[in-house]
Order: C-alpha cells, then sequence, then structure tokens
C-alpha cells in the first residue's frame, strides 16, 4: 500500500525524492566542507616535534631570555622555543616558516639516517610533501628563503611525507638571523615528560613568566579558533537548512495530492474496515519512504557537494578570520545517521497534515464517482489573523539581543516571517489572480481564463507551491540585498579608508589576523624617497582580548586625522583622533564594540610588554575589514610599551604635485631587496573587493540549490495539477481547444506561479534580508550594514527565476497536450 | 464496430440505442471527430475525418461540432457564463460575453449567469452544457446520455431544447441514449447490438 503508489506516480515520486536529497545534500555538504575548511588549526608543526603541552605566548613576542629559567623549574618538562612566520621562497610565492630547536627536538643526526645534519645545522631545511610537489623539489637540493632581507640558500635534508600543508622548517637560529628576530620568538612551546602533573606544570610555569604572558594548552587556540568561525559556521548551517524547508513543502504537497487522488481507494479500505490510525500510518509510511531514500541519495550527493564547496569555504575562512588548511573531508557515522534523521524526520512532520486529512476519509467516499478537488478546509480570515501574529512575533523577536553571542532569536523571527508567509499565501494567491482577472482574459483562446481559475479552484494546493517558490525566492532577495548592501557599504568604507596613493605591507600571503613584519629600515627609506609626503607606519598583531582574539594596531595618528576619514558611531572624528598622541587612549572598531559591550570612555586593561596598559576608550569607529575587531592607539604610544615592535603596514601619501606613478617606481627601486609588497591604491582596493566576493560564493552556492530545489517543486506541482485535471483537460480539447492552446494554458499557469511566488518571495525577501542585515549580522559578526539593495541584480534574478518556473512548465505542458481526449473525458 | 453506414441530416434527431457496450459511445466519438475507423470512412460535410490534420480537426470542432455529456462536464473554476462561452474563446471569436449571454437566455438561465456550476440543479447544469455545445452554431450536437443522470422533470425539458436545437439551429443531432422517452423525440431510431446496426426506424 506504501510503495505501489511511489511506483505508480514514478515521475512525481522521483521528482520529490530529488528535492529531499538535495535538500539533505546541501545539509550535509555545508556540515562536512565546514568541518573540513575549520578542522585543522593545528599547526604542522606538531608532526615535527611531537604534542605540545602548553603554549606560551606574549602581545607582540615572546623574549627568548625566559628559556633558561623555565628549564630552571623543578619540572619534568623540555622547553621549546618556536618560530611560526610567513617567509618568501625566491621566485615561487610565500610559505609558512616554522623554525625550531633541532638539537632539543632530537632531530639532528651525525648525517645518513637523521633529518638534519650537526655539521651545517644553519643552513638545512625539511620541507613538507606538499611545498615539494608544488616546486618540485628533491632531497639534497637547494631552497632559497628570503626574510627580512637578504636571501638565503637552504639544503633540503628531508621532505615530510603526507603532508597536505605548505612549509619549511630549519633551525630557530638560522630563522631568528633570517627574519631578523635576535633574542625573539614567536611562542615557547613546553613538552612534559611521563608522569608529569600538567596541573602542577602549568602553575610553576605561570608564575615564572610575566603575568601579561598566555600559558595555553594548544586546544585552546584551536577552541578559540572554533569560537570565532561559529557564527560565520551557523549562518551557513542556516542558509543550507533553506532547502530542506523548501523540500518540506514539496513533501506536503506530493503527500497531499496523493491524498486526493486516493480518496475513493481510502474510502474502500475504511469500507473494508481499515482503520483511520492505519490509513494515517500508510500515508506517513509513503512519506517516510521518501524521506529515507532522499536522505540516502542525498548523503551520497552531499559528500560530492562538499568536495566542490570546500575550497570556497576555506577562502572564506582564510580571507576573514584565520589560517587554515583544509583537512580532509570525514563522513562520521554519526553525520549520517543525523542526515537521515533529519530528512526522514522533515518528510515525515510535512506528511502530517494531509494524512491527518486522509485518516478522517469516511467509508462513503468510496462510492463518490466524481474526484474531488483538493479541498483542505481554508481558512482565510483566521490564516490572516494568525499571520500577523507571526510577523507581529517576528518583529518583537528581532529587539532582543544575542543569545551565548548567537542571533538565536534573530533566526527564529527568519522562521516566524516564513510561517506569516505561509499563512498569508491563499489570500495572496486568491487577491492577486483577482487583481488579473481583466488582463488574464485577454491572454487569447482562454488560456488566460482557465490557468487564473484552476489556480484558485485549487488553493489548498496553489498556495503550498506559491510559498515553498516563494520562500526559496525570498531567502535569494534576502542574501542578494544581505550581501550587496553590505558590499555597497565595504566600498564607501574603502573609499574612506584608502587615502594614501600607496600601501606596502610584508610580502606573505594576505590572511585575517597574520602580520608578517617588515625590516626596520624600510620606513627610513620611504622617506627618502622623492615624492614622498606624508608616511603612516603601522604596527599590528594579533592579541587575546576576553578569551576571543583580536588585533592590536598603533599608528601615526596625526595623519590619520589629516588624511583618512575615519565614521565613529559618536563624536566629533577630529577630536577623538587628536586626543590620541602621547596619551593611553586608543580607539576600537564597532565589531570589536560589540563583541565585547565596549562603550566610548571605558578603560581596556590590555596586556603590552610586562605591563597590563590602561587604555581610555576615546571612540568606536566603523570598520568592516574583519570581525575580530581592531584596537588601535598612537605609534608613540605603542613604542614606550613595546619599543621593538617591527612595523607591519605602511601608507603613503605623495607630495602634492607629484605623480604618484613615479613615486611608486622610485619606492619599488629603493626597496629592490627588501620582500615587501607594494601597490597602488586601486590594487588594493579591488583586491578588498575580491576577497569580498569570494567569501560570498558560498551563500551563492547554496542560493542556487535552493532555487533548484524549489524549480523541480515547481515542475512536480505543475504536473499533479495537471494529473488531476485530465479530464478538465480533454474536455476543452472537446470544446475546440487546439494542443498548443492546452500547452499554452500549463504555461500560463506556471508563469502565474512564477510571478505569485515572485511577488511574495520579493515582500518576504525584503523584510528577512533587514533581519539578516540589523540582527543576524550586527550579532554575528559585529558591524553596522547600511540598507543598499542592488535593484538591478534583484531583478535580473527575479526575471531569471520566473523565466525558469515557466521552463519547469514545459514538461508538464507537453504532457498536458499530449493527452488523448476521448479517452480521459470517459474514464474519468 | 463493424458494417455500420448511415447518413445524418441536418435538423433531425437521430437516437442511438442499445446496452451498455454496444458501440453507442464509439460511434459518437466517430461522429464527433474525436476517434477514427480503422477502416472505412466518416464523412462530415463530405470531407474523411481520418484524412484531417489536427489542425484541421480542432478547427472542425469549433466551428462545426458541439458535445453534450451525461455528466454535465462543466468546468468546475468556471461561471456558468464563462462555461458556454468557452468554445468561442478557445476559437478566438470576438463578442463573445454578448453570444454566450443569449445562448444562456435561450436555455432560460441568463439569471444564473455568475453562479459556479455546485450553485446549480442537474438540471440546470446540463442547460448550460446545450448552451455551451450551441453557442457556435454548429452543424453536429453530439449528445452522450444526456438525460441519464437527471430526473424526469429535467430530463423533459433537456429533450425539449435538443429537439428545438435541430428545428431551430439547423443541427444534425446524434444522441445515445438507454430512455424511451429521449427516444421518442427523435426522428430516427438504430438500435445497436455488439457493435452492429439491428435495426433503423424513421418515425
Amino acid at each position: 500500500m506504501i510503495l505501489r503508489p511511489l511506483r505508480h506516480d514514478l515521475t512525481r515520486s522521483l521528482l520529490t525524492l530529488i528535492s529531499i536529497a538535495l535538500g539533505v545534500a546541501v545539509v550535509i555538504a555545508i556540515e562536512l566542507a565546514g568541518d573540513a575548511a575549520t578542522g585543522s588549526f593545528q599547526s604542522s608543526l606538531t608532526t615535527l616535534v611531537g604534542k605540545v603541552d602548553f603554549e606560551i605566548t606574549a602581545n607582540g613576542s615572546v623574549d627568548e631570555q625566559y628559556l633558561g629559567p623555565l628549564a630552571g623549574l623543578p619540572l619534568n618538562a623540555r622547553f621549546a622555543p618556536a618560530i611560526e612566520q610567513p617567509v618568501v621562497v625566491e621566485g615561487a610565492g610565500s610559505t609558512t616558516l616554522y623554525g625550531i630547536d633541532v638539537i632539543a627536538a632530537g632531530l639532528e643526526g651525525t648525517g645518513g639516517g637523521g633529518e638534519f645534519s650537526n655539521a651545517d645545522l644553519s643552513t638545512s631545511a625539511v620541507i613538507s610533501g606538499a611545498l615539494a610537489t608544488r616546486l618540485h623539489l628533491k632531497k639534497d637540493e637547494s631552497i632559497t628563503l628570503r626574510g627580512r632581507k637578504t636571501p638565503q640558500a637552504f639544503r633540503i635534508r628531508s621532505i615530510a611525507e603526507g603532508q597536505s600543508t605548505n612549509w619549511v622548517g630549519i633551525d630557530i637560529a638560522a630563522a631568528q638571523k633570517l627574519l631578523d628576530m635576535y633574542g625573539r620568538l614567536d611562542r615557547i612551546e613546553v613538552f612534559l615528560g611521563p608522569g608529569e602533573d600538567v596541573e602542577r606544570a602549568g602553575v610553576a610555569i605561570r608564575k615564572s613568566v610575566p603575568a601579561t604572558w598566555d600559558v595555553q594548552t594548544p586546544g585552546a587556540r584551536s577552541e578559540e579558533n572554533r569560537r570565532m568561525l561559529r557564527a560565520f559556521r551557523w549562518n551557513l548551517r542556516i542558509l543550507s537548512y533553506i532547502s530542506l524547508l523548501v523540500g518540506a513543502f514539496l513533501i506536503y504537497n506530493t503527500i497531499a495530492v496523493s491524498v486526493v487522488r486516493r480518496r475513493t481507494e481510502i474510502g474502500i479500505l475504511r469500507a473494508l474496515g481499515t482503520s483511520s490510525r492505519g490509513v494515517l500510518a500508510m500515508f506517513l509510511g509513503e512519506a517516510t519512504m521518501l524521506g529515507l531514500l532522499g536522505s540516502l541519495l542525498g548523503i551520497g550527493l552531499g559528500r560530492l557537494l562538499a568536495g566542490a564547496i570546500i575550497g570556497m569555504i576555506s577562502d572564506t575562512v582564510n580571507a576573514l578570520f584565520t589560517t587554515s588548511a583544509p583537512g580532509s573531508l570525514t563522513l562520521s557515522a554519526a553525520s549520517v545517521i543525523a542526515s537521515i534523521l533529519t530528512g526522514t524526520g522533515v518528510a515525515f512532520f510535512a506528511a502530517l497534515i494531509p494524512a491527518r486529512e486522509a485518516a478522517r476519509v469516511a467509508p462513503a467516499e468510496a462510492m463518490r464517482r466524481e474526484s474531488r478537488e483538493h479541498e483542505a478546509k481554508l481558512n482565510v480570515r483566521r490564516d490572516l489573523i494568525l499571520a500577523a501574529v507571526f510577523a507581529l512575533a517576528a518583529f518583537v523577536l528581532c529587539q532582543f539581543g544575542p543569545i551565548d553571542g548567537r542571533p538565536v532569536l534573530g533566526y527564529v523571527a527568519t522562521l516566524s516571517a516564513v510561517v506569516a508567509t505561509a499563512l498569508v499565501s491563499p489570500a495572496f494567491v486568491t487577491g492577486v489572480i483577482r487583481l488579473l482577472r481583466a488582463p488574464l482574459k485577454r491572454v487569447p483562446g482562454a488560456a488566460g481564463l482557465i490557468a487564473g481559475r484552476s489556480l484558485t479552484a485549487a488553493l489548498a494546493r496553489t498556495s503550498i507551491v506559491v510559498t515553498a517558490l516563494a520562500t526559496a525566492v525570498a531567502m535569494m532577495v534576502a542574501v542578494g540585498m544581505m550581501v550587496g548592501s553590505f558590499r555597497e557599504t565595504v566600498q564607501v568604507w574603502l573609499d574612506s579608508q584608502l587615502r594614501a596613493e600607496i600601501y606596502l605591507r610584508a610580502a606573505g600571503p594576505a590572511t585575517a589576523g597574520i602580520y608578517p613584519p617588515m625590516d626596520s629600515q624600510v620606513p627610513a627609506l620611504i622617506l627618502a624617497t622623492p615624492g614622498v609626503g606624508d608616511v603612516d607606519i603601522f604596527h599590528a598583531f594579533r592579541f587575546r582580548y576576553e578569551d576571543t582574539q583580536a588585533t592590536f594596531g598603533a599608528g601615526i595618528m596625526d595623519i590619520v586625522r589629516r588624511r583618512r576619514s575615519l565614521r565613529f558611531l559618536s563624536g566629533n572624528a577630529n577630536d577623538i583622533l587628536a586626543s590620541l598622541p602621547g596619551r593611553d587612549n586608543a580607539i576600537v572598531s564597532e565589531p570589536f564594540a560589540n563583541k565585547h559591550n565596549v562603550r566610548q570612555g571605558q578603560v581596556l586593561r590590555i596586556p603590552l610588554g610586562k605591563q597590563n596598559v590602561a587604555l581610555t576608550v576615546a571612540g568606536i569607529y566603523y570598520d568592516y575589514s574583519n570581525d575580530r575587531g581592531f584596537v588601535l592607539v598612537d605609534r608613540g604610544t605603542l613604542l614606550r610599551y613595546l619599543p621593538d615592535q617591527p612595523v607591519t603596514n605602511i601608507a603613503v601619501y605623495t607630495r602634492t604635485g607629484a605623480n604618484p606613478e613615479t613615486v611608486l617606481h622610485g619606492l619599488e627601486a629603493r626597496l629592490a631587496d627588501y620582500p615587501v609588497m607594494i601597490a597602488p591604491n586601486e590594487v588594493l582596493r579591488n583586491g578588498a573587493i575580491k576577497v569580498f566576493d569570494r567569501t560570498f560564493a558560498v551563500t551563492w552556492a547554496l542560493e542556487a540549490v535552493a532555487i533548484l530545489v524549489a524549480m523541480l517543486g515547481a515542475a512536480s506541482a505543475l504536473l499533479a495539477l495537471v494529473l488531476d485535471r485530465r479530464r478538465e483537460i480533454g474536455l476543452i480539447r472537446y470544446l475546440g481547444a487546439a494542443k498548443s492552446q492546452v500547452r499554452n494554458m500549463i504555461l500560463t499557469e506556471a508563469a502565474l506561479l512564477g510571478l505569485l511566488a515572485g511577488l511574495l518571495g520579493l515582500v518576504l525577501g525584503t523584510a528577512l534580508s533587514l533581519v539578516l542585515i540589523y540582527v543576524v549580522n550586527k550579532q554575528s559578526f559585529g558591524w553596522t550594514i547600511q540598507f543598499h539593495p542592488p535593484a538591478l541584480l534583484l531583478g535580473g534574478a527575479l526575471l531569471l527565476v520566473w523565466a525558469f518556473t515557466v521552463l519547469a512548465g514545459v514538461w508538464p505542458a507537453r504532457f498536458a497536450a499530449s493527452l488523448e481526449p476521448a479517452e480521459v473525458v470517459h474514464t474519468e | 464496430m463493424r458494417g455500420v453506414s448511415f447518413e445524418f441530416e441536418a435538423g433531425k434527431v437521430t437516437a442511438l440505442l442499445g446496452r451498455s457496450g454496444c458501440g453507442k459511445t464509439t460511434l459518437l466519438n466517430l461522429c464527433g471527430a474525436m476517434d477514427f475507423p480503422t477502416s472505412g470512412e466518416v464523412l462530415i460535410a463530405g470531407k474523411p475525418t481520418a484524412a484531417l490534420g489536427d489542425r484541421e480537426l480542432t478547427a472542425l470542432r469549433r466551428t462545426g461540432i458541439g458535445f453534450v455529456f451525461q455528466f454535465f462536464q462543466l468546468l468546475p473554476s468556471l461561471t456558468a457564463l464563462e462555461n458556454v462561452e468557452l468554445p468561442l474563446l478557445l476559437a478566438g471569436a470576438k463578442n463573445t460575453e454578448a453570444k454566450a449571454l443569449e445562448r444562456l437566455r435561450w436555455v432560460e438561465l441568463e439569471h444564473k449567469a455568475n453562479s459556479l456550476p455546485w450553485q446549480l440543479s442537474g438540471g440546470q447544469m446540463q442547460r448550460v452544457a446545450i448552451a455551451r455545445a450551441l453557442v457556435h452554431n454548429p452543424k453536429i450536437l453530439v449528445a452522450d446520455e444526456p438525460t441519464g443522470n437527471l430526473d424526469t422533470a429535467s430530463g423533459d425539458a433537456i429533450l425539449k431544447l435538443i429537439r428545438r436545437a435541430a428545428s431551430e439551429f439547423g443541427a444534425a443531432v446524434i444522441m445515445a441514449t438507454h430512455s424511451g422517452e429521449a427516444a421518442d423525440i427523435a426522428d430516427t431510431r438504430i438500435r445497436m447490438r455488439d457493435g452492429l446496426i439491428q435495426s433503423v426506424e424513421t418515425a
């Protein structure tokens, strides 16, 4: 009783199956790719030196001198210095450099078997298999690295096979020399010997380093990264559920149609003694079967899809959050079970309403001769009141703050708005078709008249299909408006921020949160270049604040005040910036302020060197460069506490009258020996927009799938409408309709469905975009996006979706035209 | 069906009588150009239907043939007036509403023009169906058990209308029926059995 009908209606069963499969596939793909893209924070260093128990880090850098006292502690532990920095491989771009104490790590050998040879420790290197493959390097060949100024050749002593990331490992002393980091380290790694108590060791270590330093387990760092990525992953996850939601609407429709078709059969079963519970089970079984098969198909599809999108997700992670190399995709038993449960559960609950309708069919229905239209009891007035309640609830939910750093109530508001739309849908369909009555009658050959009427005649079903399509369209519209507004906001912001003609930074990958230092000679060389006016020298480094990562930066605030136009949430920009030099004042970015609940005038305690510095927040400025947030002080203030802090970025303003291009060439010539990247303004600006667009690539991919699912739904729904009206279609052929007129009629219905869904989706989408912009994004990432809907893009997309809906009607239309009138009129 | 040879005249009512399955509906479909013979010919206005293409057949149905069914077969989502108007709209005719209203007046249901089928009685629905079948002044009116689903009074009214269709519009009416009353109004009665014509009586 369950399988036969599914087989009997194979095409529609397949369409529904594919919709569920796609929905599940998207969910699982996002989960898998997300795990893989963010799951590999563990430094590749672990493979060289083994498992680390503690990491000792400090804002700025770690002083090497602490190694001695640490080693003297009465602990069964080994303390190893480590450097992890980007470095340029001559002629082959940049890679990660690890500086480690080769002797202490026991990697040295006396030639032959060991990784490094004692004889030439300062010129030996180990490289990862991935780098060897990329650069076609073999053992005993030479690799030339460029740290600050002078390039240096290293002999490859070993290749670490099975390493999927690019890195070079050299001895710590050689790394310090190469990077001009004498006496300084990025961190000290602690390896505890057997039997050593972790807690005791932690306490002892903390006591012997400055209080402002961090002593953490490496897991804590990964945990921090995961926490930082949580909001990003949640937003993707929620977006992926949309396809599933659209799939749920389609299951509802499929089961509802099945109930209508089999009314007589249900009546007979009831007359033969089947209980209403039995009928309920029959239809729920049908839905569950579809859900189960769809989920199984979806898991396989999701695994494939994950492979396709993992690159996009790790691009985003690298651009916005932190450096990570994509790990391998692993489909765990837990996620397989979760997907099956989700897909099957969604199908089950979506089928509940139509299945209950089936259970209420009276045995007398067996005797009914004419086929009955699907007439789920619609109470338009009650539904409208409920819709208003849900809409109001959505509005109210948006007024609250985040829960545990997540815009949970924002998500609930989104769902509430979708429910409100579903409830409004029947009234909306009737209203619009009534308005269109006159123009529809002008569609030649009665196609318009019949198409409009048959949609309102099967109102319950039409509204479900319109809601499903509208939800998909709304998501497209909402995300389109959000991304478009965001892009415009960023562009305006870039215009106000990137005022210098030329920008410089150390060569290396542009990854959020990584600030490779420049040689200390560079600023002086720039200042001596003809045509150079103001030079803003900037120092940036990653630091931790309230257990999350942020960036601490220092620039010449006098130049910032005169040249850039920072926008502040409140207060006069000029006064705020003028209050920074010579004082322990700071400005913070909006995401930082939102994340840590910081207000103007508040005092932040930030460890700089060995001191905990009290910085007064003079202002909060708009910033969209990353969501971890910035704390900025005047350069003089920073250098007072951290005199050795290296320069990371430089902005060059040319003198009035000087040709920026000439100045650029002058700088290039003067800095030819230094591994710095010199970029004119527009390169930087275009690069930023490119990163932005790449970041949202995965979002668009998700949208496309949701729309695809909705299209399949439209095709399936139209086919159902055709199948249910076979007799009617045959009849109008009797009355003189040509095949082409029947085709046009179904295509007109498809066009109407597309129009209704487009209109409803536009309204819902606009509302959702406001939720995304002002609630979800603000609470997840902390930035204010100005509302700038991209009208042209949206118009084009809507037109495209509409065209696709009509296209989805082509096959049902051909099927309708091919029906034999004499057969269908007399057998039905 | 085998060995059936017969000519239906304009302005006359012909009744097809016989048990279920004797071939009445098949003969009706052949006459309405909705079905085609495997051998032999059906000529409408001198042209064999089997030789006509899909386009010509559609044109023939639009201008030359009207159908009435046992179960009325009105489109449930259209009003009475729109149901009558439908063949004209499909044919791309002009002034469709006025013409449809005129036919509704002819079946005395002008006042029900804006009613939906479910708001009408069985007899009223069949009158709307007759108005629809005659709205384009067809040369042939094919009626399949037009009173089969009606009470006696309604059935009588329908039969009167059918009779008038032949005399006032000059249509050749071909009607399949079980009922004696229906057969009584016919000019010619054809009795069929197992696909063969058993007898032909002319009044």
